[in-house]
Formats: C-alpha cells, sequence, structure tokens
C-alpha cells in the first residue's frame, strides 16, 4: 500500500515556542491512525500543518505525492484532505444542511441541487437528519460533534483528520458516535484521529503515534505502544506494569 | 424554503420600491431630498455591511470611494465633456479600478492594521483631492449649471430624478447583495461571517471572495459618490472625502441595525434618521447619544436591531 501523508523533516515554532524539531511521519492509503499525546504536545498544530491552516517552519509535508505544507487552507480541502476541529466550529446561524452546503458547493465545486443531495446523504449517515433546518448554533454537544463530522466526510476525503472528536462525550455518546465513523469512513478513507478519550481511540484505529517532547516518541500497534516505557511515564508517570 | 425566502424578499424590496418610486408625485422636494439622503445611506450602509458584517473586512476608509466617485463624476463631466447620464455609470468600472490597488496595499494589513491602513489611505486621497489641476483646491468647485440643468431644469424636476437615481440604485444594491447570498459565494459569505477558519477548511476560497466584495464594494461606493455630487451640486475634498458622514454615521447605522444582515442597514439608517432629525439640534448630546447607544447595541444584542426583531418573532412563533 503507497503513502498517502508524509511528514520529511518538519520542524514548527510559534515565534521562540518551538512545537516540532524534526518530525517524520508516514501514513499508508486506508490506515487507521491515533495520535496521543499530552496537551501542548502539538497534536492540533499536527492537523493545522496538515490541513494548511498553519506552514511548517522547515521540511516537506506530502499528501499523495503532492507538497501540501505551503497550499492554502481551501486548497488542501479540495486536494482531499478533511478535516473536523477539536472545539466545534459551527456556522451558528446557517441551518445544519446549509453548513454542509457551503462545502460541497465551494469545496467541492458541485451545483446546489447535487450538494442537497449529498448533504441530505450525509445527515442522514451521521443521525443529523431530523435537525437538517435547525440553526447549528442551537446544537446540543453530540449533534455538534456529528456536524464536524458530517460536513468533513459529505466532502467524501480521501484523508480524514479528526480532532478529539469524542472529547466531553458521555460513554453511551461515544458509542453513538464510534457506530456513525464505522459508518461514513470506508477502508478506501484514511483517518488519522487525535484523541484523549483512549477507550473510543482503540476501538477504531490500527496503529497509534504518540506526540511528546517536540517529536513522535512511538509509534505501532496499539498494544506495543500503550506498553512503551515513555507512554507508560507520560501517562501513569511511571514505566512500571500496572 | 430558502427559495421561497428569496422569493418573499424580492416581492417585499419591489412592492417598497414601488410606493417609493410614486412618492416625488405626492410630496415636496424636502421630504424628496430627505428620502434621497435616506437612499444613499441604505446603499453605502449595504455595502459597509457586506465587507465588514460577512467577509470580516472591517474598513474605516470607504469614504474614499464615496470621494473618488465625486470626482471622478466632476471630471468625467465637465473636463472631459462626457454627458453625465454617461459619466454616472461609469463612475461603476472606475470604483472597481481603484479599489485593486486600494486592496492590494491594505491586504498586506491585518485587522486594526487594515482598520488603520483603510482610514490613513482615504485622508491621503482627501489631501491629494485638494491638490489636483482642475478641481477647485482646497475649497472645491461647483458643477457647471449645464451639467446640473441635464438633470432637470426646474429644482423640483430635478430632485425627482436625482431621488429615483438614488432608489434606484440602492434598490438594485440590496437586489445584488441578495443575488449574490442565494449563490454559492452567499454560502461562503455566510459561513464567513460566522466562521472563517472552518470556512476555509471546508474548501472557501476566502481572498477570492474578499477581492470580490471589496470590488463590488469600491465601484457601488463610487456610484453612490457621483448621485452624492447631484445632491451637493459641488465636490470639495471636506465634502466629497468626508469620514463623519462616509463611514462612521455608516458604521453606527450598520452596527444598530445589525451587522450581517440586509435589513440590518435599512433598520439602521431609520434610527439614525430619527435620532438625527429629533436630537442633533442638541448638538454634542446628539454625538454621545449615538455613540452609547453603539456600544450598548455591542454590548447587549450584538446582531443590532434586526437580531432583536428576530429573537421576538421567534418567541411569538413558538409560543403559537
Amino acid at each position: 500500500m503507497s503513502n498517502i501523508l508524509e511528514f520529511h523533516e518538519v520542524a514548527k515554532s510559534y515565534g521562540g515556542v518551538e512545537v516540532f524539531r524534526s518530525i517524520d511521519l508516514e501514513v499508508k492509503t486506508g490506515e487507521r491512525l491515533g495520535i496521543l499525546g499530552p496537551n501542548g504536545a502539538g497534536k492540533s498544530t499536527l492537523f493545522n500543518l496538515i490541513s494548511g491552516l498553519t506552514r511548517p517552519n522547515k521540511g516537506k509535508i506530502l499528501f499523495a505525492g503532492h507538497e501540501v505544507g505551503k497550499m492554502r487552507p481551501w486548497a488542501v480541502c479540495r486536494s482531499g484532505i478533511g478535516r473536523t476541529f477539536q472545539i466545534p466550529q459551527p456556522f451558528s446561524d446557517m441551518t445544519v444542511l446549509e453548513n454542509l452546503l457551503v462545502g460541497l458547493t465551494n469545496g467541492a465545486n458541485m451545483s446546489m441541487r447535487e450538494a442537497r443531495s449529498r448533504g441530505a446523504e450525509a445527515l442522514e449517515a451521521t443521525g443529523l437528519a431530523y435537525v437538517s433546518k435547525n440553526t447549528a448554533g442551537e446544537l446540543s454537544l453530540l449533534d455538534l460533534k456529528r456536524l464536524e463530522l458530517a460536513r468533513a466526510v459529505a466532502l467524501k476525503p480521501r484523508l480524514l483528520l479528526l480532532d478529539e472528536i469524542a472529547g466531553g462525550l458521555t460513554e453511551v455518546e461515544c458509542d453513538t458516535l464510534l457506530d456513525i465513523l464505522a459508518n461514513v469512513t470506508d477502508s478506501t478513507m484514511t483517518v488519522i484521529w487525535i484523541e484523549h478519550v483512549v477507550h473510543a481511540l482503540t476501538r477504531y484505529v490500527n496503529e497509534i503515534a504518540v506526540l511528546a517532547d517536540k517529536r513522535i516518541i512511538t509509534r505501532g500497534g496499539i498494544d506495543n505502544v500503550l506498553a512503551h516505557p515513555e507512554v507508560r511515564e507520560l501517562y501513569f508517570g511511571s514505566t512500571e506494569e500496572v | 424554503m430558502e427559495r421561497n425566502h428569496f422569493l418573499i424578499q424580492l416581492f417585499f424590496l419591489l412592492v417598497v420600491a414601488g410606493v417609493f418610486g410614486v412618492l416625488p408625485l405626492f410630496v415636496d422636494n424636502g421630504t424628496m431630498r430627505f428620502l434621497t439622503d435616506f437612499f444613499l445611506l441604505i446603499g453605502i450602509a449595504q455595502l459597509w455591511n457586506l465587507l465588514a458584517g460577512f467577509g470580516g473586512i472591517v474598513s474605516i476608509g470607504q469614504h474614499l470611494f464615496l470621494g473618488a466617485g465625486a470626482y471622478a463624476f466632476f471630471a468625467m463631466t465637465s473636463i472631459l465633456g462626457i454627458h453625465p447620464y454617461v459619466s454616472l455609470p461609469l463612475a461603476i468600472p472606475f470604483g472597481a479600478a481603484l479599489a485593486v490597488p486600494v486592496y492590494a496595499i491594505l491586504s498586506r494589513l491585518k485587522l486594526a492594521y487594515f482598520a488603520i491602513g483603510s482610514w490613513v489611505l482615504a485622508e491621503v486621497m482627501l489631501l491629494l483631492a485638494g491638490k489636483i489641476p482642475g478641481f477647485g483646491g482646497g475649497s472645491g468647485v461647483s458643477l457647471s449649471p449645464s451639467i446640473v440643468k441635464t438633470f432637470g431644469t426646474s429644482i423640483g424636476d430635478r430632485m425627482s430624478n436625482i431621488y429615483w437615481l438614488a432608489l434606484g440604485i440602492t434598490v438594485f444594491i440590496i437586489l445584488l447583495i441578495i443575488i449574490l447570498l442565494q449563490s454559492r459565494h452567499g454560502l461562503a459569505l455566510k459561513a464567513m461571517r460566522d466562521n472563517e477558519t472552518a470556512a476555509m477548511a471546508v474548501g472557501v476560497n476566502t481572498v477570492f471572495v474578499k477581492v470580490l466584495l471589496f470590488l463590488i464594494s469600491g465601484a457601488f461606493l463610487s456610484l453612490l459618490g457621483a448621485v452624492g455630487t447631484l445632491l451637493r451640486l459641488r465636490i470639495s475634498p471636506a465634502a466629497s472625502f468626508n469620514i463623519t458622514d462616509g463611514t462612521i454615521f455608516i458604521i453606527f447605522i450598520v452596527v444598530v441595525g445589525g451587522i450581517g444582515r440586509v435589513i440590518g442597514p435599512v433598520l439602521g439608517a431609520i434610527i439614525f434618521l430619527v435620532l438625527r432629525e429629533t436630537l442633533s439640534a442638541y448638538g454634542p448630546i446628539y454625538m454621545i447619544i449615538l455613540g452609547g447607544l453603539a456600544i450598548a447595541t455591542m454590548l447587549i444584542e450584538p446582531k443590532g436591531a434586526a437580531g432583536l426583531f428576530g429573537r421576538i418573532s421567534k418567541k411569538i412563533r413558538n409560543a403559537g
């Protein structure tokens, strides 16, 4: 399987604050990769770099062989990368359906008729059809998370970036979200999921990478990563088995 | 649903335009002048709202285009000898062309610097206008009687024609904005109004949309500046590039009426004119009340009168 995403020696600083010293990362097509890391480790910055919301100071970010590190966010989206945000970013005064139509008509360049049809499908798949005419600002947290997901998957991205989509949800809501996620993603869609809710993450991803100390400290199968001494140190304050 | 909403807006706009359209047959020149002012304020405020309310472009120098339009109209009619009814529409491409270098400079600035830069550019244009030979220097120059008479030989005829011009242009601007909001660019605009970062992430080319808005705004402000000259019958740097009338009152109108809503500038212009007519005799207190009302709106009801009416009508609907 070929790589759909590659980071080559990517460095990122905000002023004097160094977030990444030199990151190398490869993600294969169809892979489901989870990202763990403590607060401030640069997880959201990683997504902002991929989606063009911020630019690397050094290094290259390749998506399907093309450099996206210097592209504008809308061009990155149009190239096939969809994302959600850690804190939901709805278009609050627009209806739920209109929230999807924005991307479908501007990002996917669809006619209004096609966009309405695709938008309705995405709302059905994410369980939001019942509020399609409500304004997004009125939605509950679970529905806002669903809307984030619906807005991203409606564009049928080749790479989907999920930023703490289970954060703040109850156990039952997490289960619902995982069911939806399984429903809207398939084997052709590569997914990278940043999450603190480890039990939700491990039910969906094949591999996990851990960000800390301005680098990826380990990456691999779920059990191996969670047993890694540095990860244990980070999460449990000890390298001993619990 | 959205299409129905669009048709209702269109119907309402055309009915109101029709009612105002026949008014000159029944009202005196003073009322016509007052209403012409009202239309021009709505037109200018709609264009500022389009920029700031939808595009997130906060300019405090849009009076640059009003002044430039006025001077361009004078140059075309009085210096180049172009017929006034041809010169007026030519103010549109002139304004759009001027918007290109202005935006090229300002787009390098962010947020507060953009706003300050726009103001500085407008002040520079004001100073330059007073230096251009043939435009009367700092005290300006009057339109020649032959140009003025093109719009009517009697004051009544002239006032009616200028009234209809201002009404027609303002209705056209509102129509253009309503149609724009129905398109994919309209969805992009509403999305940018609500959350620019998220809009970019779903594929909205925010740079293109902002340039488009700035060009539309510059083009029609230039036209409105030319029409304003017909009311004043003269151009001068201080009157044509007037920041108080061309930008400060306009910001008040949009904020109090409801930023990011098409109806907002209309409501704001009504509130502004009511306050102006009742309080302007009190001098500085009038300005203090305007400022206080704008601040109170931002703190208590940031969506202005439009937001307030929206909330009230929703409560009534829910209660029903």
